[in-house]
C-alpha cells in the first residue's frame, strides 16, 4: 500500500523524465522487468487476495438468503430471490469499510459474486469432472435449473429472459450483465465448436476487464484442447513472439523462419495438412499497443481465417475497431458479443508504461546510457546529436514523441507503418 | 498455470494427455437432459442444409461472374495472338509497345472480390495462360517487393512444373521459397521466360511438359493481376509499369486492374506519361444489389430451402447489406448465424427440413419434444380455436398430436408453395407502378409481405387503385408474365390460379376484336369536350367540370373496365388468400428465425457506444438505485471509473491531475456524509484515483501529455 500511495502522490513531475525512451535495449528491459514483481504487482496481489476473502463471504451469504426464499412459479417472479440478491450484493459492495478494504471498485464485489456464479451455469455444458474443479456452490443450481427450465417457449432460452427481464422494469438486478456474462459463456462454448465448422471469430466488447471472464471459459472449456493465452496488453508482446508460440510449442518445429509471413504460411500449411488438430487463440486486448500495427493484425486475421484455427478475443479501446478494414474484418469473421463487466484492468494496467507505476525515468536513463556504451565513437556522436535534437524540440507542440515513442496509437499505428515502409523501399532494384 | 507474468506475454496449453479429444461441433449441441439422438439429428440438418447453400451460393456466384470472366478471357487472348503476329507492321510496333490492361469495375464490396479472382485465375489457368499472378496491395509495399512476388510466382510455378518431372537440376530444389534470393529483376524474369518458351518450343521434351504448355501456344501471355490497384502505392505502379512496358517486347504482359471505385481512379493514380503507356480496355462486373436479389431470389424466395427467415431478421440482414458494406458474403455470414442459431436453440427445428422427412419426424417425435411443441405460442393458438374435445386430445393424446402435426407442417408446406409464386406475380404486377408504392424490389413486398397483412397497408392500397386504372396492354403483358411465372410452380392451387388468369388474357384479348362496337360510345364522350374549350368563363367551367365529373360517375362502364376490375379483384383474392403472414400460421417457429436482435448484436455491434453508455449511465447495467441518477448528476456510489469519466467530461483539452483528484475525491467522499469543505484525500482515495484514471488512458479517453506538468490530455469530444 505504502508503494502505491507514495508513487500516487503529486509527484508527477517525475512523468517528465520517465518518458518512453526506455525500449532502447532489450538487456535493460529484461531488467527491469525482473526488479518489477517486487514494486508494483505486489500490490495487485495483495489487492486481490483481499477481495476474493471478502467476495467468498459476501456470496456464501447471498446464496444462504437466496434459497431461504420461497420460488414462485411465475416467470417474473423468479427472479425475486435474485433481486434480494442483488440488494444484499448493493449494500455490501457499498459497505464502506469492505469497500475501502478491497480497494476496487464499487461494484467489485458484485462482479466476483458474478464470476463465481458464472461456472455454476457453465456446468451444463463442460465436463463433470471440470465442474467438480470449479467448485461452484451447489445450492445455486437447483435455482438456476428452475430458471431456465421455467422459459418454456423454444426461443432462445436467454433472449426470452432478457424480455423478461425489461419487463420487470426494476427487478433488473445486476442480472443483466450477470446474465450476459453466463449468456456469452454458454454461447461461446457452443460456438467455439461450431466455429470449427463454420469459421466464426469472437470479439468482446464493453467496459471491464474480460480477462477473468475468459479464464474461466478457458478453465471450463478449453482444458482438453490445445491453446494459447496471449496478452495483448502486455508492452513486449511480439508477432513475432506469438507465431514461434505456434510454430515452436504447439506444432513442434524448431527452425527458424525468415520473416513472419514466411511464419504464418508455414502454420496455414500444418493446419491445412492436419484438419485435426484445432488451436485456439484466445486474445487479452487484441487492441493491445502492440499488436495494433496493421502488420500484426493482417497476420493474425490470417491465422483466424484458417478453418481449424480459432481467435476468441476482447477489446477495451474505444477505437479499436479501426485496426480492422473490410477485408480483415471478414478474414476474422468477427462475432460481437457485448460483455460489460465493470471489472477494473488490474492486470492491464499494471506494466511500466502505465500511470499506475511509478515513472521515475530511471529505466529511460539507464537504457540511453547502455545504448550510448555499446556504440563505437562515430555513431556516439551520431546519438548524442540525435539526444539534443530531441531535447530541443521537446517543448514544440508540433513536434511530437512519436519518434521515440515505441507504442503507436491505435488510430495513427497502421497509416504510419505504411508511411515509413513507403519511404524506405528501394527506387530501382533492377539496377542491381 | 497462471496467464499472468511479467515477462511473457504468450502462453502455450496443451492437453496433458497425448490425445486430444476432438470434439465435434455436434457434441455442444445438445444439452446434457435432452436425448441426444434428436440433437444429433438437427445439428446433421443444419450441416446439410448449410452445405446445400454454400453449394448455391458458389454456383450462383460462378452464374454470374461468367459472363465478365469470358470477356475478359477473351481479352487475355486476343491480346496474346496480338503478340503473336511478328509483323513489322508501323501500327503494331506503335500498338505493341502498350500494355494491354483490364480495367475491372468490381464494386466497393472489396470482401466479395477475393471469389471472383479466384475464380477469373482458374479460368485463365485453363484456357489461356499457365502464368497467372494475383498481386496484393498488402504483398506489395515496394517495387522490389512486387517484383519478388512476382518472380517467386511465376518461376514458383515453373520449378514446380519441373519437379513433377525429374528433379535433374539441383536448381529444383528451391521449390517456391528460394534459399538464396534470386536476383530479383525484369532481366531475370525475361531470361527465364525465354528458356521457358524454347525450352516448350524447341527441344521437344517430356510429354508432361507439352501437355502443360502446348495447349497455350507459342508464347504464352504472363497475366499480372492487381487484386485492389488503389491501395497500391502510386509510385510503385508507375515503376512497375514503366519497367514493365521496357520489356513488352520479350514478355507478353497483360494487366488486370480490379478496380473498387471508378475507373477514373487509373488516372488519378498514373500520370499520363504511363498511364499513355497502357491499351486500357474498361470491363463492368455485375452490381452487388443484382448479385443480393439473385442470391434471395435463389435462397430465401424458394422452396427449396426449408429455413426461413422472418420480417425483422431478414430486415436486419439487409440492412447491413445496404447501410453498411454491400458485401453479399456477409449477407451469407449472417444467413450462416442465423441458421446456426435457429438450430442450436430451437429444439424442434429437428423438423426444419424437406416434406417427407419433416412428416417422418414428426412420427417419431418424443415425449419431450411433444411438449415442446404444445408450447409453441403458435400451436396454442391453434389449440384454442379447436372444439373442447379436440383440444384435450390436443394436449393429452401424443400420438394424436404428431398426426395433427404432420398435417400442420404439410400446411406450412402448402403455404410456401403458393406463397413464392404468388408473392412473384404480384411484384411483377406492381413494380412498374408509378412511384412503386409496393416497391422496386421484391425482397421489399416480401419483406412488407412477411411482417403485417400486406393488403391492409395503405401502399397495398394506393397500388391497387394504380392498377385499376392500368392500360390493356401493360396488363396483358404482366398477367402473360405472372403465367410464365405459375407455370414454373407446380401445384393444384396454383394451377387454378393461372387457369384463371389465362382465362382472363383471352377474355382481354377478344375484347379487342369486339372493341369495334364501342367506337361509337366513345364519339358520345367527345361531345362535352368540344363544348368545353368554346367556353372561357370560369364560372361556366367550374359547372361544367363538376358535370362532367357526375358523368364519369354515372358512366357505365365499359366492358375492358369491368373485365378490369374483375381481373384485379380476383388478383387482390389470391393476394389475401395466400400472402398471409407466416405469423398466422401454427408451428411457423419451426422453420422460421425470429431473434433479429441477436443478429443485430453479433453482427453489427457498437462498441464505442457501449462502453460509453457503460460509464455514463451504469444504472443501465448495474441497475441499482442509487446508481439512477437524474440529469447530470454524479451518483458518489458508482464506480470509479464512472466517476472520473464524468468528472473529465467537464473539462477541455488538458486536464490538471490535481484539480481532477480534489473533485474525485469531493465526490467520493460524498456518501460518508461529511460535508466537509475540503475533502481528505486519503491515500485509499488517491490509489483509487490513480487507477480509475489509468483505466481511462487504458481504453483510451485520456493520454500522458508532456505538454503541461501534472497533466493530461483529452481525447475525445462531446458529451456522450
Amino acid at each position: 500500500m505504502e508503494v502505491r500511495s507514495e508513487r500516487a502522490s503529486p509527484r508527477k513531475r517525475h512523468l517528465e523524465n520517465g518518458s518512453k525512451k526506455s525500449h532502447a535495449s532489450e538487456g535493460e528491459e529484461a531488467n527491469e522487468k525482473e526488479t518489477l514483481p517486487s514494486r508494483c504487482p505486489v500490490t495487485a496481489r495483495r489487492v486481490l487476495e483481499v477481495r476474493f476473502v471478502g467476495d467468498e463471504n459476501v456470496i456464501d451469504h447471498i446464496f444462504d438468503k437466496g434459497e431461504g426464499l420461497p420460488l414462485n412459479k411465475t416467470a417474473v417472479n423468479e427472479f425475486h430471490p435474485e433481486e434480494q440478491l442483488n440488494e444484499e450484493l448493493g449494500s455490501c459492495a457499498y459497505d464502506e469499510r469492505e469497500y475501502l478494504s478491497a480497494l476496487g471498485t464499487g461494484a467489485a464485489a458484485s462482479e466476483m459474486a458474478e464470476l463465481a456464479r458464472t461456472p455454476s451455469r457453465n456446468v451444463r455444458f463442460s465436463d463433470p469432472h471440470s465442474s467438480e474443479e470449479l467448485g461452484s456452490p451447489p445450492k445455486v443450481r437447483p435455482l438456476l435449473a428452475y430458471v431456465v427450465g421455467s422459459s418454456d417457449c423454444g426461443e432462445s432460452v436467454v433472449e426470452e429472459r432478457f424480455t423478461d427481464l425489461d419487463f420487470a422494469d426494476d427487478a433488473v438486478i445486476f442480472a443483466e450483465s450477470m446474465e450476459a456474462l453466463i449468456w456469452v459463456l454458454e454461447r461461446l462454448s457452443e460456438e467455439s465448436e461450431c466455429l470449427g465448422l463454420f469459421g466464426f471469430s469472437i470479439v468482446l466488447y464493453g467496459l471491464g476487464s474480460k480477462r477473468a471472464l475468459l479464464e474461466s471459459f478457458r478453465n471450463s472449456m478449453l482444458t482438453n484442447m490445445v491453446h494459447l493465452v496471449i496478452n495483448g496488453f502486455f508492452p513486449s508482446i511480439t508477432i513475432k513472439s506469438i507465431l514461434s508460440a505456434i510454430t515452436g510449442d504447439v506444432l513442434d518445429y524448431e527452425g527458424s523462419f525468415r520473416n513472419p509471413l514466411d511464419q504464418t504460411s508455414f502454420i496455414l500449411e500444418a493446419l491445412k495438412k492436419d484438419p485435426a488438430l484445432h488451436i485456439f487463440l484466445i486474445i487479452h486486448n487484441i487492441d493491445g499497443p502492440m499488436l495494433r500495427g496493421e502488420k500484426t493484425q493482417q497476420i493474425l486475421a490470417q491465422l483466424a481465417a484458417a478453418p481449424n484455427l480459432h481467435v476468441i478475443a476482447s477489446i477495451d479501446h474505444i477505437n479499436a475497431p479501426l485496426a480492422w478494414d473490410q477485408s480483415k474484418m471478414s478474414l476474422f469473421n468477427w462475432l460481437w458479443y457485448e460483455t460489460t463487466t465493470y471489472q477494473p484492468y488490474v492486470e492491464e494496467t499494471s506494466y511500466e508504461n502505465s500511470l499506475l507505476v511509478q515513472q521515475s525515468g530511471a529505466l529511460a536513463l539507464s537504457s540511453l546510457t547502455h545504448v550510448m556504451r555499446s556504440l563505437t565513437p562515430n555513431a556516439r556522436g551520431i546519438f548524442q546529436l540525435l539526444a539534443e535534437f530531441q531535447l530541443q524540440n521537446k517543448d514544440n507542440p508540433s513536434y511530437t514523441d512519436q519518434p521515440m515513442n515505441p507504442h503507436p496509437k491505435a488510430t495513427s499505428g497502421p497509416q504510419k507503418t505504411a508511411n515509413i515502409t513507403s519511404s524506405s523501399s528501394p527506387q530501382d532494384p533492377t539496377s542491381s | 498455470m497462471t496467464t499472468s507474468s511479467v515477462s511473457k506475454g504468450c502462453f502455450v496449453f496443451k492437453p496433458a494427455s497425448k490425445k486430444q479429444r476432438i470434439l465435434s461441433a455436434g457434441d455442444y449441441f445438445h444439452d446434457e437432459d435432452e436425448e441426444s439422438a434428436s440433437s444429433k439429428l438437427r445439428f446433421e440438418t443444419l450441416q446439410s442444409l448449410w452445405q446445400q447453400i454454400k453449394l448455391e451460393t458458389d454456383s450462383i456466384q460462378e452464374e454470374l461472374n461468367k459472363n465478365i470472366l469470358d470477356s475478359l478471357a477473351e481479352f487475355a487472348r486476343t491480346s496474346t495472338t496480338f503478340f503473336r503476329s511478328k509483323t513489322d507492321e508501323w501500327t503494331f510496333r506503335m500498338r505493341s509497345s502498350e500494355i494491354p490492361t483490364a480495367a475491372l469495375v468490381l464494386g466497393v464490396n472489396v470482401t466479395d472480390h477475393n471469389m471472383t479472382f479466384q475464380n477469373l485465375c482458374e479460368l485463365l489457368h485453363q484456357s489461356v495462360t499457365p502464368y497467372v499472378v494475383g498481386l496484393d496491395a498488402k504483398d506489395c509495399p515496394s517495387l522490389k517487393h512486387t517484383l519478388q512476388k512476382l518472380l517467386l510466382h511465376l518461376m514458383g510455378y515453373h520449378l514446380s512444373v519441373e519437379e513433377d518431372e525429374e528433379e535433374t537440376q539441383p536448381k529444383a530444389n528451391i521449390s517456391g521459397i528460394p534459399k538464396k534470393r534470386i536476383q530479383c529483376s525484369i532481366a531475370t524474369l525475361c531470361e527465364w521466360y525465354q528458356t521457358v518458351t524454347k525450352d516448350s518450343n524447341v527441344l521437344s521434351p517430356s510429354k508432361k511438359r507439352k501437355s502443360t504448355l502446348g495447349k497455350f501456344g507459342q508464347n504464352p501471355p504472363i497475366v499480372v493481376i492487381f487484386k485492389d490497384l488503389e491501395s497500391f502505392t502510386s509510385k510503385v505502379l508507375q515503376d512497375f509499369i514503366i519497367i514493365c512496358s521496357q520489356y513488352i517486347h520479350q514478355l507478353p504482359f497483360i494487366f488486370i486492374f480490379g478496380i473498387a471505385t471508378s475507373p477514373a481512379t487509373v488516372h488519378r493514380m498514373l500520370p499520363h506519361s504511363v498511364s499513355s503507356l497502357l491499351c486500357i480496355e474498361l470491363f463492368q462486373s455485375l452490381s452487388c444489389t443484382k448479385h443480393l436479389t439473385t442470391v434471395m431470389d435463389k435462397l430465401i424466395l424458394t422452396t427449396s430451402f426449408p429455413f426461413k427467415l422472418n420480417g425483422k431478421a431478414l430486415q436486419v440482414l439487409l440492412s447491413i447489406f445496404l447501410f453498411h458494406d454491400f458485401s453479399v458474403r456477409n449477407f451469407i455470414k449472417g444467413l450462416q448465424l442465423s441458421l446456426m442459431e435457429h438450430f442450436y436453440n430451437q429444439p424442434l427445428s429437428v423438423l426444419c427440413c424437406d416434406k417427407h422427412k419433416a412428416s417422418k419426424r414428426a412420427q417419431m417425435l418424443s415425449s419431450e419434444e411433444c411438449e415442446n411443441v404444445r408450447q409453441l405460442p403458435s400451436f396454442m393458438r391453434y389449440v384454442e380455436n379447436q372444439e373442447p374435445d379436440e383440444q384435450v386430445k390436443l394436449l393429452t393424446d401424443d400420438h394424436h398430436l404428431k398426426e395433427v402435426v404432420q398435417q400442420l407442417l404439410k400446411q406450412l408446406h402448402l403455404y410456401h408453395k403458393n406463397y413464392y409464386p404468388v408473392l412473384r406475380c404480384l411484384h411483377v404486377l406492381t413494380s412498374s407502378l408509378p412511384k412503386y408504392p409496393l416497391g422496386k424490389q421484391i425482397r421489399e413486398l416480401h419483406s412488407m409481405c412477411l411482417e403485417r397483412n400486406v393488403w391492409e397497408t395503405e401502399e397495398y392500397k394506393s397500388a391497387f387503385q394504380l392498377l385499376r386504372l392500368m392500360a390493356k396492354d401493360e396488363l396483358l403483358t404482366a398477367f402473360t408474365k405472372c403465367i410464365e411465372i405459375l407455370t414454373y410452380a407446380k401445384g393444384k392451387v396454383i394451377n387454378e390460379v393461372q387457369e384463371k388468369l389465362e382465362t382472363f388474357v383471352k377474355l382481354f384479348q377478344e375484347l379487342d376484336n369486339i372493341s369495334l362496337d364501342y367506337k361509337e360510345d366513345d364519339g358520345e364522350d367527345t361531345s362535352p369536350q368540344k363544348g368545353f374549350q368554346q367556353k372561357t368563363d370560369l364560372f361556366h367551367l367550374q359547372k361544367t367540370l363538376l358535370e362532367m365529373k357526375e358523368l364519369k360517375k354515372n358512366k357505365k362502364l365499359n366492358k375492358f373496365e369491368m373485365l378490369r376490375l374483375e381481373a384485379i379483384d380476383f388478383i387482390d383474392h389470391i393476394v389475401k388468400k395466400h400472402l398471409l403472414p407466416p405469423e398466422y400460421l401454427a408451428l411457423h417457429e419451426v422453420v422460421y428465425y425470429s431473434c433479429s436482435g441477436t443478429l443485430r448484436k453479433h453482427l453489427n455491434a457498437a462498441p464505442r457506444t457501449a462502453i460509453q453508455t457503460a460509464l455514463n449511465n451504469p444504472y443501465k447495467y448495474l441497475p441499482n438505485e442509487s446508481l439512477q441518477s437524474d440529469g447530470g448528476a454524479i451518483s458518489s456510489t458508482a464506480p470509479d471509473i464512472c466517476i472520473a469519466y464524468k468528472l473529465h467530461l467537464e473539462c477541455g483539452r488538458l486536464i490538471n491531475l490535481f484539480d481532477w483528484l480534489e473533485a474525485f475525491a469531493t465526490v467520493v467522499s460524498a456518501t460518508e456524509g461529511n460535508d466537509t469543505e475540503s475533502p481528505v484525500i486519503d491515500d485509499v482515495k488517491h490509489a483509487r484515483f490513480i487507477r480509475a484514471v489509468s483505466e481511462l488512458e487504458f481504453v483510451g479517453f485520456v493520454k500522458p501529455t508532456k505538454k503541461k506538468t501534472d497533466h493530461v490530455a483529452r481525447l475525445t469530444w462531446g458529451g456522450c
